[in-house]
């Protein structure tokens, strides 16, 4: 499938990252079966599925941690299979990831984890670094919990601090992989409320992988849907609420009844 | 806060090993801190016994240590070793050094012995001669040749103690024949003791007669003459 | 042949390749970290700073009570051994001798990595292995942080720091226990036997003890946490973390031995 959907004028924008036939297949018959799309400049996409549909294995492809897979992947017109050690690294420092399950460093505090990304890779001075970190804890109602470690937080403080971590650099593009679920609808708002800033930033690309489509539908602009590797429903933000695609229709609908086989 | 207190834990961690380190090696290096030493240097044929380190002592009292050694190679290859010493021990010149081992295991020592006749003062760069060389193996080489002089003695003494076994037996039967003449002597004579003996008697007899004649008549018995006078 | 001697053999084999392919992932694990250096310049120390100091503080620091109970216990029973056994005549002269022939060329420098390895090593190990289970070297690793450089390197710094000074802190802790055990069979004057150390420890064993801190520092770190990163599932960290105390307790043996061989033999 060509990634043409919504482009809403954007052929002239950069292309920042594009899926040109991806398969992938792996030990736990999770796959991708010859999958393509692209994400422009300023884009919000959001890719979902059920379980074991392949949408966990878009992120790992995107940060370059799985390498092993057919087709193409390119950012900003490079493929990434092809970076040596060192682009590699300069790639994933300019790549904001919130990944599931947060992966906060655990002898870390939260300013600690926060100011991790600026301490490795800039040339900041501490004095700096600690006024960048302390707008973001302001920002995102942190201050209470500044000094704590991942294991004392709540699941909300606990995404608003990975998400924090994940855009302190200011990265063009940003993947969110799970980041809604299991969280409270009331505490996860001001986590939300940054995101909708970040994702109204013209120059700003979001992918999101997620499970509950519906929660990103304010500032999505694209949506994706995956079925057993496939890719079922691409549309942008009317298509999706229009819901004419059956397989779409029985996933926002929670059917038993449709083309997909519940497990 | 918190950071700073295990910053400053671990900086004392490892400066104070680190410092010991370092005192260690200055000492090793035989630099003493208030650095009242002289240097001297000791002529010696061979090596084998001393090295960088090795102790130098007075009448067992340690007073520094070698340094350095370095080979000479004319007229003969010789070597002189660096001595570090205090320099508040009065050393003469003339003075001897001899190497020795203190025990099985433990490292040699450079003795100073000072001269019977004192005489200058030795000071920094001084040389000092006539070594001589006692080492373990001279030892165990004087070691040996004692107890072979030890084995020869027992030798000779068990050689000594053969040989004059039979003469003892010689004076054992002299003494027995010497014994049995003394006792034949004895019973040869046993009557005529026996008539000495009665001879006594008797005698003893008349002059008990003699005396009681005396206590009777003593004027009589001092005047009696002859009838005839 | 019978098919029980061929199985053995097979098993035995078997057994072999397996050791061999053991010691070829970790040398292959141990060249990553050569080839992390790609990324070195990249590295702020400040990043690594932390985890170096903090790794140096329970290494070390708080390693020391045990390090400094068990150097008296040493130290005391080498020189109970050495006056019950050995001629009080003249012991002035080789106590010095012995304790740095027992202490210190063998016994600190191994019961110091021995105690680093049981108390640091599993900890590495266990930690490692947890965030690998909790996903924090995925997101390091996504974040662009080099893992080997930010997680086995300040460990290997902080184990080598830490351990230089617990051996030195071990040897002179075992000496002066050994010489506060020895007064109460003989006297012996504090400056002779300082004099008798110091004659007895050579620059060679100063080297050597230097050697062995170094290489145990980096030895016991990247075993402790090449088994770290091993585990797949929670269930394999404690089998993994066994492995690495078990196996790098083994390797300490052999080195130290080898060592010893190569400078004293």
């Amino acid at each position: 499938m060509e990634g043409n959907i919504c482009n809403n004028g954007r052929d002239e924008q950069e292309e920042m990252l594009s899926f040109d036939g991806v398969s992938y297949e792996d030990e736990k018959s999770v796959s991708l079966v010859d999958i393509s799309f692209a994400l422009y400049r300023g884009e919000t996409l959001v890719v979902f599925g059920p379980e074991n549909s392949g949408v966990d294995i878009i992120c790992p492809l995107v940060a370059g941690l799985i390498t092993e897979y057919d087709g193409d992947i390119y950012y900003r017109k490079y493929q990434i299979r092809d970076f040596n050690y060192l682009d590699r690294y300069d790639y994933r420092k300019g790549l904001g990831y919130l990944q599931r399950n947060y992966g906060l460093i655990n002898n870390m505090s939260v300013e600690e984890n926060i100011a991790l990304p600026l301490k490795y890779h800039s040339q900041l001075s501490t004095r700096e670094i600690a006024d960048v970190v302390g707008t973001f804890i302001s920002n995102l109602n942190l201050e209470h919990c500044r000094n704590l470690r991942p294991v004392d937080l709540r699941q909300s403080e606990a995404l608003k601090t990975a998400y924090a971590r994940s855009v302190i650099q200011n990265p063009d593009m940003l993947l969110v992989e799970h980041a809604m679920e299991g969280q409270c609808p009331i505490n996860s708002l001001t986590f939300l409320k940054n995101l909708a800033m970040r994702t109204g930033d013209s120059d700003k690309t979001t992918l999101f992988v997620t499970f509950e489509p519906e929660r990103f539908l304010d500032f999505a602009s694209k949506f994706l849907m995956l079925y057993n590797g496939n890719v079922v429903f691409e549309g942008c933000r009317e298509d999706f609420l229009r819901q004419d695609n059956p397989y779409l229709k029985q996933y926002l609908a929670m059917s038993l009844s449709g083309p997909m086989r519940i497990l | 806060m918190k950071l700073e207190k295990n910053e400053l834990r671990v900086a004392v961690f490892i400066i104070i090993p680190t410092a010991i380190l370092f005192l260690f090696i200055i000492l090793k290096l035989g630099y003493s801190l208030a650095s009242s030493t002289i240097d001297v240097y000791l002529k010696v044929d061979s090596i084998s016994s001393i090295k960088k380190g090795t102790q130098v002592k007075i009448k067992g009292y340690p007073i520094g240590r070698v340094v350095e050694i370095t080979p000479v190679y004319k007229p003969a290859l010789h070597f002189l070793a660096v001595l570090r010493i205090q320099k508040d021990i009065n050393l003469f010149e003339d003075c001897s050094a001899i190497i020795q081992n203190q025990n099985i295991i433990g490292d040699p020592v450079i003795e100073l012995r000072n001269p019977e006749k004192k005489g200058e003062l030795l000071s920094n760069g001084s040389v000092i001669e006539g070594l001589e060389h006692v080492n373990l193996e001279v030892i165990l080489q004087d070691v040996h040749l004692l107890l072979t002089t030890v084995t020869d003695t027992i030798g000779l003494i068990k050689d000594i103690s053969l040989e004059s076994k039979g003469n003892l037996r010689n004076l054992v039967s002299n003494l027995a024949s010497s014994a049995a003449t003394f006792s034949s002597m004895l019973q040869s004579s046993q009557k005529d003791i026996l008539a000495i003996l009665t001879s006594f008697r008797e005698t003893a007899k008349t002059m008990n007669d003699i005396s009681e004649e005396l206590k009777r008549h003593p004027i009589k018995f001092l005047f009696k003459k002859d009838k005839g006078e | 042949m019978n098919a029980q001697d061929s199985n053995i053999l097979i098993a035995l084999i078997r057994k072999i390749l397996d050791v061999w392919g053991g010691f070829r992932d970790f040398f292959r694990f141990s060249s990553s970290i050569f080839s992390s250096f790609q990324s070195f310049k990249h590295l702020r120390f400040r990043s690594i700073y932390t985890i170096a100091i903090n790794q140096t503080r329970f290494t070390g620091i708080d390693a020391l009570p045990l390090i400094i109970s068990i150097a008296l216990l040493l130290g005391g029973t080498v020189i109970i051994q050495a006056t019950k056994n050995f001629p009080k005549f003249g012991i002035e002269g080789f106590i010095g001798n012995l304790l740095v022939l027992i202490i210190a060329r063998e016994l600190g420098p191994l019961a110091t990595a021995m105690i680093v390895v049981s108390r640091s090593g599993s900890a590495i190990a266990a930690e490692i292995a947890t965030q690998k289970q909790n996903k924090e070297l995925h997101a390091l690793e996504v974040m662009g942080v080099n893992t080997i450089l930010f997680i086995v390197f300040p460990r290997i710094m902080g184990s080598i720091l830490a351990i230089f000074s617990l051996i030195i802190i071990f040897d002179i802790v075992a000496f002066f226990g050994g010489y506060i055990i020895s007064l109460s069979t003989v006297f012996i004057p504090i400056d002779i036997f300082i004099e008798s150390l110091l004659d007895s420890f050579s620059f060679e064993d100063l080297v050597i003890t230097l050697m062995k801190s170094i290489i145990y520092g980096i030895l016991i770190p990247l075993i402790a946490s090449y088994y770290g990163f091993k585990p797949q599932s929670d269930f394999q960290i404690p089998i993994y973390v066994s492995r690495a105390v078990v196996r790098t307790l083994l390797i300490l043996f052999v080195i130290n031995a080898f060592i010893s061989a190569l400078f004293y033999f």
